[in-house]
């Protein structure tokens, strides 16, 4: 009877390692199956020690192993067979409601809300939990805490950052940012350290260092475009140049080189890299900016044409001071009656302006006022927080509740003076419109507050406010030119 | 051969009562024996076996011990004290199951009287 040669038990001991068996005994007992195997073959065929095991190799392959041990493991542990049961549920479902619910947004149908907000919840909140759970059930021999501690805490923080973030939840800058930090600074290094102690060679070693520091500078710059920190456009040039142009075709070789084939998972890798590159580059560069930079020049359109305005009042209260004593004292006592109660709301507005580029950039007001003149300066130009909570407040109680009371006045005192002119009359109803805003699609009743600053981006809050800003101006001017005909 | 879908649920039994009556086995002995003794007609695979062990060492049915032998470890099973109770419970309830199943695959089901009529439709149509 034929047997072993510690040498050989040796490579089949590596072998069966390989399938990263967790349970002990059940790894000892698959070597000697599998020796046991090889013997008896050797003395059936008369073959040798290599012939036969390349034979019963094909039948005990890695994925066979592991497909025992999964077995194994569902049979004797009731938590892993929850958990994995837990993570095939959650999996799919997530996925399904999440899809459901960006085609629903697509579209706007109504409940695109609800089922983006199950399928983020369910995603971070079990499915991520159980499949980290799994995942280090099944690969690792030794527990690594800080490894997934960090992928399970930078993993939902960052998800439900996402979900806040889409639903326009406060908080979400906070969740996103300790998100994106554990992930740069603790998952990513743990990781890289325990890819470091696995791989042998060191040229796959200086690769993965590459790679690391190529992810770790493509993910900084998604974050600081996110969060629009100066110098995001040359991270993100220099992380896709280090991760497309020298990290993959270095890892793509090297492993070429030593297993010889390529296969589908490291296609599907590559292909997601790509469009993790398009993506971030369309969405954070372009578009965005884009949009923004519209609201910045009808900021600006806004201002020019309050000036205007400004000038042709001017003139003429300076051709009322031409008139007889008498005409003129009455006349002035009107004209500085409008220009104080105009004066008073644009100052009301220009308040809330500059306190809003102070709270959101945290300058002074001095340089609120200097970028108020220059918004392309504003860098958080689309912070909503601050909106709402400045605007609006808790329960309305907001800036925005004393400025509708202040335009309401100013609108019926330009009824007093337009009272014989209906169609003037009604142009400034439109210009100083505060009314609740019915929303046919949904049925229900939106406040003139609720509707211009809820959500509102800083930039396009600012537009709106100086668009006011402009129809106080308007109806300022039209009324001094009625009080003095 | 016989096919998975019979074998399911046959294994605990069969490697019960060879442990009954063996003692001490190791895994590729139950699966080399459960091919001698079924002339082939059962193949007891290693993907099957040790799921199945390890799911009666976690009931306490049985036992196991670890030898070094030509280079490597060795696990032998044998049945507990309250295994060779169970073991026992198992191996009289599964040939009472087997008797059984016979009747049902002789012809007429073993009856003398020939004819389905006696039987009834319904009740035939349920069985």
């Amino acid at each position: 009877m034929s047997l072993l040669k510690i040498n050989q038990v040796k490579q089949i001991e590596a072998d069966v390692e390989s399938a990263r068996i967790i349970l002990e005994n059940l790894s000892q007992e698959l070597v000697d199956h599998i020796c046991c195997e090889v013997e008896n073959l050797m003395d059936k065929k008369n073959i040798s020690f290599e012939e036969a095991y390349e034979e019963i190799k094909a039948q005990t392959g890695i994925k066979v192993l592991q497909k025992i041990q999964e077995n194994t493991l569902n049979l004797i542990d009731k938590k892993y067979r929850i958990m994995k049961t837990t993570m095939k549920v959650t999996g799919n479902v997530s996925l399904a409601l999440l899809g459901m619910g960006t085609v629903f947004k697509i579209f706007h149908w109504p409940g695109a809300s609800v089922a983006l907000l199950l399928g983020f919840a369910l995603l971070s909140l079990f499915f991520f939990p159980s499949a980290v759970y799994i995942n280090q059930r099944e690969a690792n021999t030794r527990k690594r805490p800080l490894l997934n501690g960090s992928a399970l805490l930078g993993g939902i923080t960052f998800m439900l950052g996402i979900l806040f973030k889409v639903m326009h939840w406060p908080g979400a800058s906070l969740l996103l940012q300790v998100g994106f930090l554990t992930m740069l600074f603790i998952f990513l290094p743990a990781l890289l350290f325990v890819k470091l102690k696995e791989v042998e060679s060191k040229k796959m070693k200086r690769i993965y260092v590459l790679g690391a520091i190529a992810t770790i500078i493509f993910e900084m710059a998604t974050m600081f475009k996110l969060f629009h920190w100066p110098g995001a456009s040359m991270l993100m040039l220099l992380g896709s140049v280090l991760l497309i142009g020298v990290f993959l075709p270095m890892f793509t070789w090297v492993r070429f080189k030593i297993t010889g084939v390529i296969n589908a998972q490291f296609i599907f890798l590559v292909l997601t890299c790509m469009y993790a590159v398009i993506f971030t580059s369309l969405l954070a560069m372009n578009v965005s900016s884009d949009v923004l930079g519209g609201f910045v020049k009808e900021e600006s359109n806004s201002v020019l044409i309050s000036n205007y305005f400004q000038k042709k009042k001017s003139k003429q209260l300076s051709a009322n001071a031409t008139l007889p004593d008498s005409l003129r004292l009455v006349k002035e006592k009107s004209t500085t009656e409008i220009s104080a109660q105009a004066a008073s709301l644009k100052k009301l507005i220009a308040g809330i302006k500059v306190n809003l580029v102070q709270s959101i950039e945290g300058v002074d007001e001095k340089t609120a006022l200097y970028y108020l003149a220059e918004p392309l300066l504003i860098m958080k130009k689309d912070n909503y927080d601050v909106v709402n909570h400045i605007l609006l407040g808790e329960n309305g109680n907001g800036a925005a509740r004393e400025l509708k009371k202040e335009i309401e006045s100013f609108r019926e005192k330009a009824d007093q003076v337009f009272k014989n002119n209906t169609e003037t009359s009604k142009s400034i109803g439109v210009l100083l419109n505060t009314s609740d805003y019915e929303d046919k699609n949904a049925g229900s009743i939106i406040t003139w507050e609720e509707k211009n600053f809820r959500n509102n981006m800083l930039i396009s809050t600012l537009a709106v406010l100086s668009g006011l800003e402009k129809n106080v101006s308007v109806v300022e001017t039209e009324m001094i030119a009625e009080v003095s005909r | 051969m016989a096919s998975n879908d019979l074998l399911k649920g046959m294994l605990k039994p069969i490697i019960l009562k060879l442990l009954f009556e063996k003692g001490k086995m190791y895994g590729y002995e139950i699966t080399q024996l459960v091919s001698e003794i079924s002339a082939g007609e059962i193949e007891l695979t290693f993907g099957a076996l040790y799921p199945i062990l390890h799911k009666l060492e976690q009931e306490g049915v049985v036992k196991t011990e670890s030898i070094v032998i030509n280079n490597r470890n060795r696990i032998y099973y044998s049945l507990t004290q309250t295994g060779k109770g169970k073991a026992k419970e198992k191996i009289a309830e599964f040939e009472e199951f087997v008797q059984t199943l016979k009747i049902f695959f002789k012809p007429n089901f073993g009856l003398k009287i020939s004819g389905l009529q006696n039987f009834g439709g319904l009740q035939l149509a349920r069985i």
